[in-house]
């Protein structure tokens, strides 16, 4: 890290200040700290500088200087990430695209917008609401996290159990590849022929280049909308009405649960009308046309029925349906209550399977010695153990840390995955193993290397590599006091 | 020949032989792209057909890539599923065949592609080994999507030995309409009017033959969802007529009745369909138009290979078009953006060029 300007970083200074403005480009260390972290607890790593460009041309002239200095580059939305996908690991330059936040185009007859990477995701549906369009990815972080950022990580949400991930709304991007070249990938014909490169560039992190414009599509606001809360007084019984909802062929816009302790610290935070008490809770949001709603609210009550769910509440109007989900996506910030810093999980579990790694989280809780919270996108079995501990008290990271891999090996032998959308980034990098074999991760360093053989694009996220990103995780322990800003 | 019945014997196969190989399932396909090289062995996958795992309240599936479209939609209508992948003759067809060629139907419109539902891959790399992408949970970011490359490609970066994919309930409920339309363009604009907000069709489809045109459209779901929406539909266009759902079965093998002569495919953006209006109305009498209105890809099916290259200069930039069958110097179009990166992969990943080498646009 630079403290001071030696000649050669100046001379990149100044080249990237003749590019984007000499305002736009920050190197000064109080400026650099902003820059070290994202909403993931565990990593951190300073950039060498930062820049703020406000075109693709611009994109790809910082590219060319940065690569040939040398500095790994790194993209950053929103900075609202959960696996460190945008902490510059290895120093280098940061480019940020918070400038490039424009909405450029909607067609609103072939339901797609052009828009730039730095474009707040509910921006684009406030947006399109006149046509009565909106983007279906909505991650709970979507007040300020990126349509670029939720590209890198293919991000999802609530809503993603009906309506897809974002790699399913992605129809072209341009990239600035790491030569500093602009290609644009283009689905937007269908079926053009080729290797789908845009299917890899979603959710590669930031790792093949930088997405400086996106094609999205856009989904019709549904006719009407009806969201439940449905109130457990065991944990068993949510589960398997979660199973029977999906197994009955409801498909949910979203079903979400909070258990245990969570209840109560939401209800206290955000007084969304959840009963203390509860064991579990669900939040069931169904749409579509009128004669849809009917038909659903009719299966679903009666599977909350059969599994004796204590109490089933429809909320009455827009007011109580936003209370209800704002004590869902308001929840990571409630449960500061309980200890001061926190770490959030992300696995996920054939469906199936939910009961019995609901139930291994909480013995894992027990064993290591920390709370732990299932607030968590239940339709699709991924679960969000939030760990919360105080840094205070000796040797608690260790074994928070040691509960988390706990979990999420859990979750790879029921079967699922380390990641269902917050993505590998560092956090995860090295369970990587744990799902793909060297042959695997071969195959994906190739194909990461036709894209960037030098590897100057944020490099030692995704892939375990070679010994220059080893001190990563020793860097680990710098865990940040929970703020009211972040979301899962 | 070989014939592999396990993801390790197709891995053997591979890594045992030498020369050019050409992965074929039922074979339906093997006129697209160029010739196959002459030399070339045939990998048999139609033994890769079993179900590796399936527990229908998960609603997802993992199966030999070597099986049917229809052995795997029969096994998921046991349990009232499906995918709603409505590929032509999928009775015959293997799923990796159809994935390889990239093969979709008019459910397109509001299911999706078998993109959309594909969850993870194993494949077979130039040098045998196996490589897994993906996984076999409906939620997943661990690693690249390496299985969305296999899409289309023709068999050209990997043989596909194993697939797992989402699935979805078989609606309560199923109607077809096929409305007589004056042109493609006025096809297309009806279209349109149906799937207008909170109107939604699962399939649409303009078909165009022997001087005649018809839009297909298919809703699914609730009964009084769909009857709602058909209502709406008469109202538009008093001239529909109901069909059963085997109607879309018929009209989707219809041109693969006869020895095919030449078969055309056009994508382009939809707004711009517009554009290929004037291309259409000079087809010959026994050509036929296949049309997904709101996708933008279009297949035409005629005795002779129209003008292509006259069509790719009237066509914005945005469109291609490419001879899928029929004899021409320039059967694939301009290169791709990204061809550079598309032959780095080809290249890592089949060093020696073994796999269809020549078919596709990338060799």
């Amino acid at each position: 890290m630079h403290t001071t300007l030696d000649p050669i970083y100046q001379q990149v200074v100044d080249q990237l200040a003749h590019v984007v403005g000499q305002r736009y480009v920050l190197w000064r260390p109080e400026e650099l700290m902003l820059y070290e972290y994202d909403g993931s607890a565990l990593d951190m790593a300073r950039p060498d500088i930062v820049v703020v460009p406000s075109s693709t041309a611009e994109v790809a002239a910082v590219v060319r200087i940065a690569a040939a200095a040398g500095f790994p580059i790194v993209a950053r939305g929103g900075g609202t990430g959960l696996s460190g996908g945008s902490v510059p690991a290895a120093g280098g330059v940061v480019i940020s695209t918070s400038r490039m936040h424009r909405v450029l185009a909607v067609d609103a007859h072939a339901r797609t917008a052009l828009v730039q990477p730095g474009l707040i995701n509910t921006d684009l549906s406030e947006h399109t609401l006149p046509w009565h369009l909106h983007f279906a990815p909505d991650p709970s972080s979507q007040k300020a996290s990126t349509i670029g950022g939720n590209s890198a990580e293919n991000a999802g949400g609530p809503h993603c159990l009906k309506y897809g991930i974002t790699t399913n709304h992605v129809l072209a991007a341009t990239v600035v590849l790491a030569s500093g070249d602009i290609v644009h990938l283009d689905n937007t014909a269908p079926d053009r022929p080729g290797y789908d490169l845009l299917g890899v560039i979603v959710g590669s992190e930031g790792t093949l280049g930088i997405v400086t414009e996106l094609t999205v599509r856009l989904m019709p606001n549904p006719e009407s909308v009806k969201t439940f809360l449905a109130i457990f007084d065991d944990l068993d019984s949510a589960s398997q009405t979660v199973s029977a909802i999906i197994a009955q062929g409801v498909i949910p816009a979203a079903l979400e649960m909070l258990e245990g302790q969570g209840i109560a610290l939401v209800e206290q935070s955000v007084h969304a009308g959840y009963p203390l008490d509860a064991q579990a809770v669900l939040l069931i949001e169904i749409d579509g046309t009128d004669e849809e709603i009917e038909d659903e609210t009719r299966r679903i009550e009666y599977i909350c029925q059969h599994f004796e769910a204590r109490e089933l509440r429809a909320a009455r109007d827009e007011d109580q349906r936003k209370k209800l989900w704002a004590g869902r996506k308001g929840a990571l910030a409630a449960c500061a209550r309980l200890a001061p810093h926190y770490h959030i999980q992300d696995g996920v579990v054939p469906r199936s399977r939910l009961t019995e790694v609901l139930q291994l989280t909480r013995d894992v809780a027990k064993k290591q010695r920390v709370h732990i919270v299932n607030i968590f996108h239940a339709g699709d079995g991924n679960l969000h153990p939030l760990l919360l501990f105080d840094i205070r008290e000796e040797g608690v990271i260790e074994r928070a840390i040691a509960a988390s891999e706990e979990i999420l090996k859990a979750c790879v032998d029921a079967g699922g995955t380390i990641s269902g959308e917050h993505g590998i980034g560092i956090e995860k990098r090295d369970y990587m193993a744990w799902l793909f074999n060297d042959d695997d991760l071969w195959a994906m360093r190739q194909m990461r290397a036709c894209f960037d053989h030098v590897g100057v694009m944020n490099p030692c996220k995704l892939i375990p590599t070679g010994a220059s990103c080893g001190d990563i995780k020793a860097a680990r322990g710098a865990a940040k006091a929970l703020a009211a800003g972040a979301w899962i | 020949m070989f014939k592999p019945t396990t993801l390790a014997e197709l891995s053997a196969a591979v890594r045992d032989s030498s020369g050019p190989l050409t992965p074929r399932g039922a074979g339906l396909h093997q006129g697209l792209g160029h010739p196959a090289h002459p030399e070339s062995t045939i990998i048999d996958c139609t033994g890769l057909n079993q179900v590796a795992d399936y527990v229908a309240s998960d609603l997802t599936i993992t199966v030999g890539a070597g099986i049917t479209l229809g052995a795997l939609q029969d096994i998921l209508a046991a349990h009232r599923q499906w995918l709603p992948w409505d590929a032509p003759q999928y009775r015959q067809a293997t799923v990796a065949g159809l994935l390889a060629a990239g093969l979709s139907g008019p459910l397109r419109h509001g299911a999706g592609a078998p993109r959309d539902w594909l969850l993870g891959m194993q494949f077979v790399i130039g040098d045998g080994r196996i490589i897994k992408s993906g996984g076999k949970v409906v939620k997943n970011v661990a690693g690249y999507d390496l299985h969305k490359l296999h899409l289309g490609a023709l068999g050209t970066l990997g043989i596909i030995g194993e697939v797992s994919f989402k699935v979805a309930p078989l609606p309560a409920c199923d109607q077809t309409l096929a409305i007589s339309c004056a042109s493609l363009a006025a096809a297309t604009q009806l279209a349109y009017a149906l799937r207008q907000r909170p109107y939604n069709p699962t399939a649409l489809l303009a078909v165009q033959h022997a001087g005649q045109c018809t839009l297909w459209v298919r809703w699914q779901g609730v009964e009084a969802a769909v009857m709602r929406q058909i209502a709406h539909a008469r109202q538009l266009a008093p001239q529909a007529e109901s069909h059963p759902t085997s109607a879309w079965e018929s009209l989707s093998n219809e041109p693969f009745r006869t020895q095919l002569r030449t078969q055309v495919r056009i994508g382009l953006p939809p707004q711009h369909l517009d554009t290929l209006w004037p291309l259409l109305t000079h087809l010959p009498a026994d050509a036929s138009v296949h049309l997904m209105p709101t996708v933008g890809l279009a297949r035409i099916y005629a005795p002779h290979l129209p003008d292509v290259a006259a069509w790719r200069t009237a066509l914005p930039a945005t469109g291609y078009v490419v001879v899928e069958i029929g004899t021409a110097a320039d059967r694939w179009g301009p290169e791709p953006a990204g061809a550079a990166i598309m032959r780095q992969l080809k290249q890592s990943w089949d060093p020696d060029g073994r796999f269809n080498s020549g078919r596709f646009i990338i060799s």
